[in-house]
């Protein structure tokens, strides 16, 4: 009994080695064959808690990228693979989707990412390993202010953004603003940049906080339109699904917008495709960035990217869908300038990035001054539009702000006028 | 041979400290992660598998901890380890007077109310973002300034066999068996001469603070804290490790960490779709498995080098306790 019970226990430990044996050759790194397939990284939310339906549009944006590039021949004779990690809004899962991509897919470079905070725990494995790593839609200033030689970022930033709202704020005439935001990165950075602006041009502002996964403010909205004084602007900063209730509430309320009361969403809910469909009348009239080129000075790129987004996936690119084409086609510019796919002789080719793409013609700052300036594509362009049909498409509604650009007269059209 | 196990688990873990090296920094980081989680997972074993107080408020003395340390590093420039020890010491408080607070509560409404408890953490942290930097992440100084990540995984690694071996002291203990007694039932082991009140704060404070070691190791590890940390989600996903694993051992429970969390990274290709197939498994292991589908084999692992005889004797002697009763 002892003898057999001891066969037992070998075949059992030799089935644990073997075993053991089996699953480490997956778990340790083998080395990249020149012959594949050149492989950028994509991080980005995919599922909740993250903003999944901007990754969505994001991640079909560098699917059509790649798609082209291929079409082309690819870069330096070699197809372009992209290895799509979903991140889900988790600065751990960044962490984990980073690692995967460089130690495990062996990528030569990152981009994408939805969310400040994920984006920079991401950056942190991506700076260790010397892969460059270019940030699409997220706004916080540290991203590029740390200084990291591998981090750029095609996205404006919160300075370049929240900085337009309080000037046209400002210009506009408004003199009390009800001010509601999310929790979060882009809500928190928005509201430090946007109130000193306010404060210098003496606007007053009450100030909310509300929990990101909130959809229910019809409180808050009643608060908002007891007030007295009486609020003349709702300054909504919402970058996720909550900004539909919040605008849809505010409109049924009678709140804003309203011939008394104006409204404006900072964070991309307002251009997304379901826009309307989740808001409907409540939208006409609402003011929204858009981190694009404004329509009347679209190139080539441009309309070529507009046209085949919408062949190819019937509804119409968001603004983060053409940052993230862009990056896609800066990436490839580098590597095919570069010659290589070093993270080195990437990072010093998209130094010297002079090219023009689906929102202009792009070039990274190498200045320290302010300290965000690093890396980051300094003529962003952000462009302040206002709804005046219902079922509009972002890019045929008005352009109200920067001024050298805007197609309409007035810097703010009321309802009924 | 008896004790055969140890000696397995001794070689295995040997061989796991000295191959370390050779794991990519991908699946060493997967590793570290898993390591996180069990020491949460086993801690969460503790309270609700051992006590039988179903708590789910663990996560948020996880987050309070990684937060306490990583501001008092930030502000008074403390040695980390020091930062890290004072987290402990004041999730140890905290659960201790939540475990006071709800003496006489039982089933749902403990679970309720540590979710209250747990929520209202979260907000407070999402909310103070002039301290915490809310959701856009606080900044954490790291453990190491080294990029490798081999020396958390030590560090990972010895957190997890200190942790596990203090609580398998505690379960094997006295404490341990008063711990089941309460389980099973309060007033009877009042009667028996148990404080029953009194071992309940312990068991919320001691396990309080093994989240807070854990919790304060992630933010030290990771260098990014949000208050997503504390909330249902993580939780959501330490149970689903834990009731897979088997909750009413503490390797079972460290071993569903372990198990969850390389799965979850196998099969990111398939994005979204990996956490409700992670919900079937939980529904079917709760039908079907209800000590956890780990169990069995670490009761036939135990028995390994047994002879025959006395092994099918302990496989059969396993229990098959209802957690709804």
């Amino acid at each position: 009994m002892l003898v057999q019970g001891r066969r037992h226990v070998g075949s059992k430990l030799a089935a644990l080695v073997g075993g053991l044996v089996l699953v480490s050759t997956q778990f340790v790194g083998a080395p990249a064959n020149a012959a594949d397939p050149i492989k950028i990284g994509w991080v980005g939310p995919l599922s909740p808690p993250g903003g999944y339906a901007e990754g969505v549009l994001m991640k079909q944006a560098a699917e059509l990228a790649a798609d082209e590039i291929n079409a082309k021949g690819g870069v330096l004779g070699r197809p372009i693979q992209v290895i799509f990690q979903d991140t889900r809004g988790q600065p751990e899962e960044g962490t984990a989707a980073a690692e995967r991509l460089i130690s495990q897919e062996h990528v030569v470079a990152i981009t994408g990412e939805f969310h400040s905070s994920v984006f920079l725990a991401e950056m942190e494995v991506a700076h260790n390993a010397g892969i460059p790593i270019i940030a699409v839609d997220v706004w916080a200033l540290k991203i590029t202010a740390k200084g990291y030689p591998e981090v750029f970022r095609v996205a404006p930033n919160q300075a370049l953004i929240a900085g337009k709202y309080g000037e046209w704020i400002a210009a506009a005439g408004f003199k009390n603003v009800a001010f509601l935001y999310e929790k979060n990165d882009g809500g928190q950075s928005a509201r430090d940049v946007m109130l000193p602006i306010l404060d210098k041009h003496g606007v007053k502002y009450d100030v909310v906080g509300a929990d990101p996964s909130a959809t229910e403010f019809t409180a808050q909205i009643e608060r908002f339109k007891s007030h007295s004084p009486a609020y003349d602007f709702f300054m909504a900063a919402y970058s996720l699904a909550g900004a539909y209730p919040m605008m849809n509430q505010s409109h049924t309320l009678g709140f804003a917008p309203t011939a008394k009361t104006g409204i404006a969403n900072s964070g991309g809910p307002a251009v997304d495709p379901t826009f309307w469909k989740n808001v409907g009348e409540g939208g006409k009239y609402v003011v929204t960035e858009v981190v694009g080129l404004p329509k009347n000075a679209w190139n080539d790129t441009t309309k070529a990217f507009v046209a085949a987004f919408k062949k190819k996936y019937n509804h119409s690119p968001s603004p983060q869908a053409i940052e993230n084409y862009d990056a896609m086609l800066l990436l490839a510019d580098a590597i095919g300038r570069a010659k290589s796919t070093d993270g080195k002789a990437l990072i010093a080719a998209l130094e010297k990035t002079d090219i023009v793409l689906g929102r202009g013609r792009y070039t990274f700052s190498t200045g320290h001054t302010p300290d965000w300036a690093y890396h980051q594509f300094m003529d962003a362009p952000v462009a302040l539009i206002q709804y005046d049909k219902v079922n509009q498409d972002a890019e045929d509604a008005p352009i109200i702000w920067p001024r050298d650009i805007a197609d309409v007269k007035y810097l703010y059209l009321k309802p009924g006028q | 041979m008896r004790g055969l196990h140890i000696y397995i688990l001794l070689a295995v873990a040997a061989l796991a400290l000295v191959f370390a090296d050779r794991l990519s920094s991908y699946w060493m980081h997967v590793a570290i992660i898993a390591m996180f989680y069990g020491i949460l997972a086993s801690s969460w074993s503790l309270l609700a598998g051992y006590a039988g107080l179903f708590s789910l408020g663990h996560m948020a003395f996880a987050s309070i901890g990684g937060y306490t340390s990583a501001l008092l590093v930030q502000w008074y420039g403390i040695p980390i380890p020091v930062g890290m020890v004072a987290g402990v010491a004041l999730c140890c408080v905290l659960g201790g007077l939540i475990g006071w607070v709800c003496l006489r509560m039982t089933g749902p409404y403990l679970a309720i109310f540590t979710l209250g408890f747990s929520e209202i953490v979260r907000i407070i942290f999402a909310t103070e973002d002039d301290i915490t930097a809310g959701m856009a992440g606080l900044h954490v100084e790291r453990l190491f300034s080294t990029t490798s990540r081999l020396p958390y995984f030590y560090v990972a690694f010895a957190l997890l066999v200190v942790s596990l071996l203090l609580m398998g002291v505690i379960v094997r203990s006295r404490w341990g068996l008063f711990l089941r007694a309460i389980r099973e039932d309060e007033q009877a082991a009042s009667a028996s001469g148990v404080a029953v009140a009194r071992f309940r704060i312990l068991a919320f404070a001691i396990a309080s603070g093994f989240a807070a070691l854990a919790g304060s190791f992630y933010g030290h590890y990771i260098g990014i804290l949000t208050p997503s940390i504390g909330g249902l989600d993580f939780m959501a996903v330490l149970v689903v490790m834990t009731v897979i694993g088997g909750m009413e051992r503490l390797p079972t429970a460290v071993g569903g960490a372990f198990v969850v969390e390389f799965l979850l990274e196998v099969l990111r290709g398939y994005g979204q779709w990996r956490l409700p197939l992670f919900g079937i498994i939980l529904l079917l292991t709760m039908r079907f498995a209800r000590n956890g589908l780990l169990t069995p084999l670490w009761l036939r692992f135990v028995q390994l080098g047994e002879p025959r005889a006395v092994a099918a004797t302990a496989l059969r002697d396993v229990p098959q306790k209802d957690p709804a009763q």
